[in-house]
């Protein structure tokens, strides 16, 4: 076999494991075209095709980027990037000819991993780098080592590995970091799911079978109950009939909202691409780098493209606020949906309050059999007019929108909040997981003596939609998902993960300038003056050199191995004491050949020659350590005693 | 006999064990584009403050820190107890046995080769006697020493290269080719020793006899063992019974020197094939006419090691 042919299924192995983290990013004929081609440089071989030629590589390349250049089109982004590298990784393993065309895949392949890690920090991510380095490392040792075999080079690669992670952790722990981006460039853009900033019947309830985490809140004090895990995320102002809209300005509040019940808690927030942070209603304070609105959203300031952590705290109990907002809470198009508007007068001619006009609204939605479903029925020209009087099947969406709607014509300003209701208590972190599912639109009331107070219309009709989640209230059979909720112990091994992962992304991607510089303040190293830097680089010097130094020590005193000196030391004496009985060895001679020849001169001495070089072979070539082996080894040579002249 | 052009230190009396001072190590132009790689990966996950992709560079860069270590350890404690080489003839490959030993477990992916000259990939397990043969390509005839022997490895990670260049005082006897040319012994006697007949069995010395075989020669025959019913015997004439061949570099006819060497080597080879007792004179050295392995070689050595002195 050509090396190219010994080579060859190892580095596929090593650019599978780099490249399959992307599976899901890349399009769907990048994918194709790297299996047709590692299929078939895996197969060409075995059915003596010569590989395709340099021009035939050439005319792939050339098709390859124009594929690339048809898919992405100007947009050359990291996708662009992502895919011209697994572009390459498809097409190297024909040209690995050469020691170097190998050497410089396996790098393509260290560096598709890296690409793999902008996207997602989590312990999986984590966890499955290492996996990669792994088997490339391994690969690469592969290469480096005709004669050597896979597994023992994935030993190696362990090896080397676990000795590296000391000093890649003081690397990690020191390296300066530096707030903001360093050239100006920003995050590749992570998966965008959630709110947008427009409410329209469906852009709820499509949420709901996404499992994926919005966020997890962790309580300084126990959970609050069901009924107040509301989390604030956007408020929507204006309405066309059709959908609601988010206003354009809305300015900053003038003063934090007041209450009682203050609840404390950390939020980690998933990147979801847009500027919103989620809250429990009602905020009481707001992250430093982040704005409040007068409608009590808070806002970061630039899209959150990455993981997020902030402190917060809300009233479960505010005081009456400021009335921004209350205008524009009363408008309502010209004409549309007359049967909602008629509707909404007879409640305001007979109920005196906001209060009262907000019951009759509920007791209306509870008395005139409507359903919370994932499937309603498509809306006509009047939509709040079909879903209030004709079809009566709706989502949470539905019902905020036509509660709303109902509000401003009876003359109650309300709005449409979005954000999302409960989440998963995790009892192995005691915190709350949030997912996209758990999404959902409530409507906010003005009333003059209390403020801004939350209706959640969907909770008149389905009341388990607060205390069971969406999969409690939603009918039977509407949901696929949880599936698995039957299974205690796949739930407890989930919940168990998602403890131990938010816990070590919680730490790990936290890890910035800020937690730097506390931990050098801990360690006695204070950073403002210009020692500190310079104490650090002599620290990382200095943990280089002990721990590669410690390591060399370790790896090449000549003890090492202590059975190099006991045996070797023993051997030697042996041959001292056969040179004082006149037979001497030449340095050339291996042990097999010198006890022949001593036996020869000395035929008295052949039984106990025999023995002790038998037993210095044993000892010596045996690639395990034998200890009583070689005492056994050592004793004997200490009994041999040659006479220097054969007895007969 | 060629020395190399380049200053190097003196022989080391052998064996001689890799130690931290002769043991070098540098990266290897991919180490040096690997670290370029890393370099890349670094910029990157400063300028996304990426704390994975930190922690990717710096397991990479540690792992390649270790590797230095290992690639180090690959060579270091190995020991060449002794290099020898078998006389050849010129043009024919030499093979150096280099014997080793060695202290560590394994030792995979090690290099060995003189410089300039093919290089040998071996995996050195433990112990003390492991012999490795090196094949080097002899110029002309003479004492030949190939240099420094350079012992190299690039194992684990390909990204460090830790090499030794090791005087070892090898060298080789190179006898000169034997010449292809139609071989006339006479040509090469000494004058005055008058008319030998090499080309067939002399008739003087009767040596014995020996079964008859078809094709002997019927005077040779013996007919007295014949008559007397013990069989067909023929009787033995021993070559050695020739004159003593005295082998002269001033009697051949030929004028280049090499020439003349290599003309004597056939001519020494010749003889020793037909048993005929041979001397080698050569301005300067006279070999007694002797016979046997041990004459022969020191007849070739001589031609090998001959000076034939400016013209």
């Amino acid at each position: 076999m050509k090396d190219t042919d010994i080579y060859l299924p190892h580095i596929i192995i090593a650019l599978i494991v780099s490249i399959l983290p992307h599976l899901g990013r890349l399009p769907a004929w990048i994918v194709a075209w790297c299996v047709l081609m590692w299929g078939s440089a895996l197969l060409l071989p075995r059915l003596q095709w010569p590989g395709p030629g340099r021009k035939v590589l050439i005319f792939l390349s050339v098709l390859g980027l124009m594929g690339l250049l048809a898919t992405f089109s100007t947009r050359l982004g990291p996708g662009a990037f992502l895919g011209l590298l697994a572009l390459m990784a498809g097409l190297k393993p024909f040209e690995i000819s050469t020691h170097r065309d190998r050497m410089i895949t396996l790098f393509l392949a260290y560096f598709i991993v890296i690409t793999s890690l902008f996207q997602s920090e989590s312990l999986a991510v984590t966890i499955y780098m290492f996996i990669s380095v792994f088997v490339t490392t391994a690969v690469l040792i592969r290469i480096n080592d005709p004669a050597g075999s896979l597994k023992e080079d994935f030993r190696r690669s362990g090896i080397i590995m676990a000795q590296a992670i000391p000093l890649m952790v003081i690397l990690f722990l020191l390296f300066p970091r530096i707030q903001g981006s360093f050239f100006g460039l920003s995050q590749a853009p992570a998966g965008q799911s959630g709110f947008s900033d427009r409410l329209r019947p469906g852009s709820i309830s499509r949420l709901v079978e996404n499992n994926e985490v919005a966020f997890r809140a962790e309580f300084q004090d126990p959970v609050p109950p069901a009924g107040h895990l509301y989390w604030r995320g956007i408020v929507f102002h204006a309405f066309d009939g059709g959908q609601w809209r988010r206003s354009d300005e809305i300015p900053g509040i003038k003063d934090l909202p007041e209450g009682r019940g203050l609840v404390k808690y950390r939020i980690a927030l998933e990147p979801h691409g847009q500027q919103w942070l989620f809250a429990l209603d009602r905020p009481a304070s707001k992250p430093e780098w982040s704005g409040m609105a007068a409608d009590y959203t808070l806002k970061h300031l630039r899209s959150v493209k990455r993981k997020k952590y902030y402190a917060m705290s809300s009233f479960t109990e505010p005081l009456k606020g400021s009335g921004w907002g209350v205008d524009r809470a009363r408008q309502l198009p010209e004409g549309g949906n007359p049967q909602t508007r008629q509707l909404a007068a007879g409640f305001s001619r007979v109920a005196d309050s906001v209060d009262a006009i907000v019951d009759k609204a509920k007791n209306y939605l509870r008395t005139q059999g409507f359903t919370y479903t994932l499937n309603p029925p498509a809306l006509g020209g009047h939509p709040i007019d079909d879903f209030l009087f004709e079809s009566k099947k709706g989502y949470c969406e539905h019902y905020a929108s036509a509660f709303a709607f109902l509000m401003r014509a009876a003359g109650v300003p309300a709005r449409v909040v979005g954000g999302y209701l409960g989440g998963e208590i995790n009892p192995f972190g005691d915190y709350l997981i949030v997912r996209q599912s758990d999404a959902h639109a409530w409507v906010e009331v003005w009333a003059q003596d209390k403020g801004w107070m939350r209706v959640d219309p969907t909770a008149v009709v389905a009341p388990a939609r607060i205390t069971e989640g969406v999969f409690g209230a939603l009918p039977e059979g509407e949901l696929r998902g949880g599936g698995f909720a039957g299974f205690e112990l796949f739930d407890q091994l989930r919940l168990g993960w998602d403890a131990v992962s938010a816990g070590w992304e919680a730490w790990f991607t936290g890890y910035s300038q800020l937690e730097q510089k506390a931990l050098l303040e801990r360690l006695g190293i204070r950073m403002d003056t210009w020692k500190g830097p310079l104490t650090v680089i002599l620290f990382v010097l200095g943990a280089i050199f002990v721990l590669v130094g410690g390591y060399a020590w370790f790896q090449l005193k000549p003890a090492a191995d202590g059975r190099e000196d006991r045996v070797k030391a023993g051997y030697e004496k042996f041959c001292q004491k056969l040179a004082r009985a006149g037979i001497s060895r030449r340095p050339e001679v291996g042990p097999l050949d010198f006890a022949a020849e001593a036996a020869a001169q000395r035929p008295d001495l052949k039984p106990a020659i025999d023995e002790i070089v038998n037993l210095y072979i044993r000892v010596r070539y045996k690639e395990e350590r034998d200890t009583s082996l070689e005492k056994r080894f050592c004793e004997k040579v200490k009994r041999f005693r040659p006479a220097k002249k054969p007895q007969s | 006999m060629k020395m190399p052009a380049s200053f190097h230190p003196p022989e080391q009396p052998l064996p001689v064990r890799l130690n931290r001072r002769r043991i070098y190590i540098l990266p290897t132009r991919h180490g040096a584009f690997f670290i370029l790689v890393l370099f890349a990966m670094l910029l990157g996950s400063i300028n996304y403050n990426n704390n994975l992709g930190f922690l990717l560079v710096f397991l990479l860069g540690a792992m390649m820190f270790v590797s230095i270590i290992h690639t180090f350890r690959n060579l270091f404690g190995l020991e060449i107890r002794s290099v020898t080489a078998e006389p050849v003839f010129a043009g024919q490959t030499a093979d150096f046995h280099v014997f080793l030993g060695s202290s560590a477990l394994l030792r995979k992916g090690v290099s060995f080769g003189f410089e300039n000259q093919e290089r040998v990939l071996e995996t050195i397990a433990y112990g003390p006697g492991m012999r490795l043969d090196l094949p080097v390509m002899t110029p002309g005839r003479g004492m030949y020493a190939p240099g420094r022997l350079a012992i190299a490895t690039r194992f684990p990670m390909g990204l460090f290269r830790a090499w030794s260049k090791l005087d070892v005082g090898a060298s080789c006897l190179v006898y000169p080719r034997p010449s292809q040319d139609p071989l006339d012994l006479t040509e090469g006697v000494a004058a005055g020793d008058g008319d030998v007949d090499l080309t067939q069995s002399g008739v003087d010395d009767f040596k014995g006899l020996k079964p008859y075989q078809p094709g002997d020669a019927p005077r040779h025959i013996a007919w007295k063992a014949l008559s007397r019913g013990r069989g067909v015997f023929t009787k033995e004439f021993g070559a050695d019974a020739v004159r003593t061949l005295l082998l002269d570099y001033a009697a051949i006819p030929v004028e280049d020197a090499e020439a003349r060497l290599s003309r004597l080597a056939a001519m020494v080879l010749a003889a020793e094939r037909m048993n005929a007792d041979y001397g080698l004179k050569l301005p300067g050295t006279n070999l007694p006419p002797d016979r046997g392995e041990r004459h022969k070689h020191a007849c070739l050595k001589a031609l090998a090691l001959f000076d034939p002195g400016p013209g």
